[in-house]
């Protein structure tokens, strides 16, 4: 039998971690640079412009003194009907009249929303705080980056400007993974869990879950029409949660996206520069609950940070992006061509 | 066999390389999944067999390295025992 030379130990090694580098390569480019199963939506959970069922207003009763009235009595006049709010219809709400711009660093109304945006300021963190009215649920809206479903990754300023966005933030940038509710402006796209869960129903309530109480069947038969995979949950009963459904290192402090919930139609969403020791480092996990709890927020929830987070008003990427963002799948907007935006 | 004992060794120490890093990776940004996607698993089952391989073919070959020892070690008695045989003093 013929013996070869053995190699030598260093380039055993060298080897060994070019193959390591090789795996690690192979992996990154079928979970981020292939696309990763299929671009079809798996369900509408909510479809507009059906006639409302549910809504349907019941048949007025006959009051009471009518009946008893004498049968040749004069006929009561056909009473008017009484508007009836139909879900996902917020006019009643909606508020009117002048937005006060002191101390905001932009405001926007027309007939259908309305967004004042302040600045806040921490002993180490500036975060910037969209409050935003909207007269129907359609106004509340999500895009996919590249215009559909795995469609791959554009700065949210870019997907933002493609959607002429009147405000826009950076959402759960769902196709990081494989796994993770994602329901987009009523489609059900993927219906595997990943971590705590946001839902936005068209009736305009929004419920964050965690990952072990979550239900699809009961969000999809209740009307989702957005849902979100990121987390942590932010709020548990009005006070900030003893512990977060994530990692020690996201808890730290980070810069980060997050959305409020007041009440339907009223929502915030709420962008923290951080990263940067001179100007801002960010909030901790902890610091962003209180701070949502403090804008008055029923519940609100944590969505993708780090460098990923990116508000845009009107065009304008709002305060400073560490290391300017990334690409990402996917925005929240409200705004835009839709003429219920 | 010594061939595919080198083969599956080195594929062990690169998925147990890769994995040391997704782990790392995870521990700073969980949410990206990089221990649980589909690929994930595909990876920890590649893993596994070549683990399940380099294990196998491992002990086979000590086995027939035992094995050989001990006919080696027979081999040696015999001889031995011969030898003793044949150095004992002719008998009067």
């Amino acid at each position: 039998m013929r013996h070869k030379k053995p190699l030598s130990g260093i380039l055993v090694i060298l080897l060994d971690l070019l193959g390591i580098g090789a795996a690690l390569g192979i992996y990154a480019l079928f979970l981020f640079v292939l696309p990763s199963g299929s671009d079809q939506p798996l369900k509408n959970i909510v479809l507009f412009g059906a006639t409302p069922t549910a809504t349907q207003p019941a048949e007025t009763p006959e009051p009471a003194a009518q009946a008893n009235a004498p049968a040749q009595a004069t006929p009561a006049p056909t009473p008017s009907p009484t508007p009836v709010a139909v879900p996902g219809d917020f006019s009643a709400t909606f508020p009117t009249g002048e937005l006060d711009e002191e101390n905001t660093v932009g405001t926007y109304s027309d007939e259908n929303l309305r967004v004042s945006v302040t600045e806040h300021h921490t002993d180490d963190a500036v975060y910037f705080v969209a409050d935003v009215w909207v007269r129907n649920i359609q106004g509340f809206k999500t895009a996919f980056s590249g215009d559909k479903y795995n469609g791959g990754y554009e700065l949210p300023s870019d997907t933002a400007q493609k959607n002429s966005a009147v405000l826009a933030l950076s959402g759960d940038c769902y196709r990081a993974r494989n796994q993770g509710i994602v329901i987009r402006n009523g489609v059900l796209y993927r219906d595997t869990l990943s971590g705590d869960v946001c839902i936005l129903y068209a009736d305009g309530t929004m419920e964050s879950y965690y990952e072990s109480q979550f239900d699809l069947d009961a969000a999809i038969a209740r009307g989702a029409y957005q849902g979100w995979s990121f987390g942590p949950k932010l709020i548990d009963n009005g006070q900030v949660p003893s512990s977060f459904n994530t990692s020690d290192a996201i808890v730290g402090h980070n810069p980060r996206a997050a959305i409020g919930y007041f009440a339907p139609g009223h929502y915030c969403l709420v962008y923290v520069d951080g990263r940067q020791a001179d100007y801002s480092r960010g909030l901790t996990m902890q610091e962003l609950s209180q701070a949502m709890i403090d804008l008055g927020c029923v519940d609100a929830y944590n969505l993708d940070g780090g460098q990923s987070s990116m508000m845009i008003f009107q065009g304008e990427v709002i305060g400073q992006p560490y290391k300017g963002g990334r690409e990402i799948s996917d925005i929240v907007y409200f705004g835009g061509n839709d003429p219920k935006a | 066999m010594r061939t595919f004992r080198n083969i599956f060794s080195h594929l062990s120490i690169i998925f147990s390389g890769m994995f040391i890093t997704l782990t790392i990776l995870n521990q700073y940004n969980p949410g990206m999944g990089f221990l649980t996607s589909t690929l994930s698993m595909v990876f920890i089952f590649l893993f596994c067999l070549s683990v399940v391989a380099l294990s196998v073919v491992t002990i086979l070959d000590n086995r027939r390295y035992a094995k050989h020892m001990y006919q080696r070690a027979e081999e040696a008695a015999r001889w031995k025992k011969i030898s003793a045989n044949n150095q004992k003093p002719p008998q009067k």
